[in-house]
């Protein structure tokens, strides 16, 4: 990895030299304070991909909890292969969003896939209490969230995975719309069209359950 | 179901999420929620899924381990590309140490072939009798246990036979001549050192070639070789005689033959060495003039003028008939 990584630091330089400007219209500068680190990694030091995979960890085990659920028994597991993702695809990030949106989505595959594989496994908490009590909530919001919450993971288990992914970055974990395109590396308007496709399927998935209907009418 | 079109386009919930909206526009946005059903169920949502994303106690050590796993395959690679390039130099000594092995072994095998037919190399006798050299040096080593140098002081008795020299094994066919004397030659005791006068017995296990089993035949042998121009092997042949039948009288005849086919071929002080030989052992036969004159020849081919000069006025003395013994004959002639 950190051959590729030093590789792949050699071709961005010899590419930076020869079309600066291009590449700028091409990258949007993305304040990232990871880019050191990930500088490091490329000139082959080892501290530095441990400093930025420790970096990295907590907001790609929170991206995990948020598709699998917080009380998953797998969450260890797909936040493992998810850090063995990361590192293999670092040599191939070229810096087109920030490092830390670059390992939420990472996670987010990894976690769809992860669910994915699984299908047909009945879930881990059928009575829809997927997670921990929330202190701020009271019973029944604790239950319309939970539903809520297992109604959109059962979605994101149907749809196509481009929507899946979109639906997940900017629903589940607020990403903007922009944020989201240079995660994924398509276009804004190719974002929004995900994004509504998701929604339709949400609506009409509710619309098919009439006792979900509550769930989301009444209170989104 | 008609797909539904995204009509907030500046993110507000996004920024109401993180933080970035000012009193005045958290008003705004509460009021955009009540009218947006998008935005409300980007809200919603959002907010249902922090709950998940909560962290929870041993998050660290969950994270460690992440990164642990992470960076094993890494640190497993390095250690196995260690593993590799230690065993690949282990392999690399071990062929290079078995290569060595086999070519110094074929080497040895050479040698010894060698040892039994390359002939003695020749050695310039007016070189050596220029630089006043009191000893001819040997002849390079072509096998481990090469022959003794010969040295005019006449050395010890040679050595016994060699460990590394292979024994002689029974011929199933004839073998040649020089190939046989050559052998014998190396490992027997010389007969023309200082001691020849004692009598000496046949080195144990070589045999000669069954058609060599007698000096007559030996000598007869040797002496056509000289004949018809094959100069080694008769010195070769001389030399197996007077170390395989010391006592015999063809032996003491063959020390002359071998002093002057020596002296020819320039190894002067061999030459000196056999006809010193033959007159410590025949000081009264008939060939002692002989012996003198290839004497006084090769002293001077070593530049000792005054043994030579001295061994001349013997020659007039004792034996005033000799043709050679009379003033202005040069040591340039042989023996007749």
């Amino acid at each position: 990895v950190l051959k590729l990584l030093r590789g792949r630091s050699q071709r961005a330089e010899s590419e930076a030299e020869s079309g600066a400007e291009s590449g700028a219209r091409r990258m949007p500068r993305v304040h990232d304070d990871l880019m050191g680190l990930l500088a490091g990694c490329r000139r082959g030091d080892a501290r530095a991909l441990a400093t930025l995979l420790s970096a990295l960890g907590p907001p790609m085990l929170q991206m995990i909890r948020r598709v699998m659920g917080g009380a998953d028994p797998d969450v260890e597991d797909v936040f493992q292969e998810a850090m063995l993702s990361v590192t293999r695809a670092l040599p191939s990030f070229r810096g087109e969003c920030s490092t830390r949106h670059f390992g939420c989505r990472i996670a987010t595959l990894t976690a769809l896939k992860a669910r994915r594989r699984r299908a047909g496994i009945p879930e881990v908490l059928a009575s829809g209490l997927d997670d921990d009590r929330c202190e701020g909530l009271d019973a029944p919001d604790w239950a319309l969230s939970s539903c809520r919450r297992r109604v959109v993971r059962q979605l994101l288990d149907e749809l196509p995975a481009e929507q899946a992914e979109t639906m997940t970055l900017h629903y589940l974990a607020g990403l903007t719309v922009e944020e989201v395109a240079s995660a994924v590396r398509v276009p804004v308007e190719t974002v929004r069209s995900r994004l509504r496709l998701a929604k339709a399927a949400l609506r009409e998935r509710v619309a098919l359950d009439p006792s979900m209907s509550e769930v989301l009418e009444d209170k989104l | 179901m008609k797909p539904t079109r995204l009509p907030c386009a500046d993110e507000r919930v996004v920024l109401a999420r993180r933080g970035a909206l000012d009193p005045r526009a958290w008003q705004d946005f509460a009021t955009h929620l009540t009218e947006c059903v998008d935005c409300r169920i980007a809200w919603r949502l959002n907010a249902d899924f922090d709950v998940s994303a909560a962290s929870r106690p041993g998050d660290e050590r969950l994270i460690a381990r992440g990164v642990k796993r992470a960076l094993a395959p890494t640190a497993r690679r390095q250690r196995m590309a260690l593993r590799i390039a230690v065993a690949a130099s282990a392999v690399l000594v071990a062929v290079g140490a078995a290569s060595a092995a086999i070519v110094l072994g074929s080497r040895v095998l050479t040698a010894a072939h060698e040892g039994e037919t390359r002939p003695e190399p020749r050695t310039h006798p007016v070189r050596h009798a220029q630089a006043g050299r009191t000893t001819e040096p040997a002849p390079p080593a072509p096998a481990p246990a090469p022959a003794p140098a010969q040295t005019p002081t006449m050395p010890a008795p040679a050595p016994a036979q060699t460990p590394t020299m292979p024994a002689p094994l029974p011929a199933p066919r004839p073998r040649s001549k020089l190939a046989w004397a050559k052998s014998y030659g190396d490992q027997a005791p010389d007969v023309t050192a200082s001691d020849a006068t004692a009598p000496r017995a046949a080195a144990p296990g070589l045999a000669p070639p069954p058609h060599l089993m007698t000096p007559a035949a030996l000598f007869a042998e040797s002496l056509s070789d000289r004949q018809q121009g094959r100069v080694e092997d008769a010195i070769a042949g001389f030399r197996a005689l007077t170390r395989q039948f010391p006592d015999a009288a063809e032996a003491k005849v063959a020390l002359v033959s071998l002093g002057d086919l020596l002296l020819g071929a320039g190894r002067a002080a061999d030459a000196l060495t056999a006809y010193e030989g033959y007159l410590a052992r025949a000081p009264a036969e008939t060939l002692v003039p002989e012996s003198l004159w290839g004497k006084v020849r090769a002293l001077e081919l070593l530049g000792r003028t005054r043994e030579a000069e001295a061994t001349r006025r013997e020659i007039a003395r004792r034996f005033p008939d000799f043709p050679y013994a009379r003033p202005g004959v040069g040591a340039g002639g042989s023996s007749p």
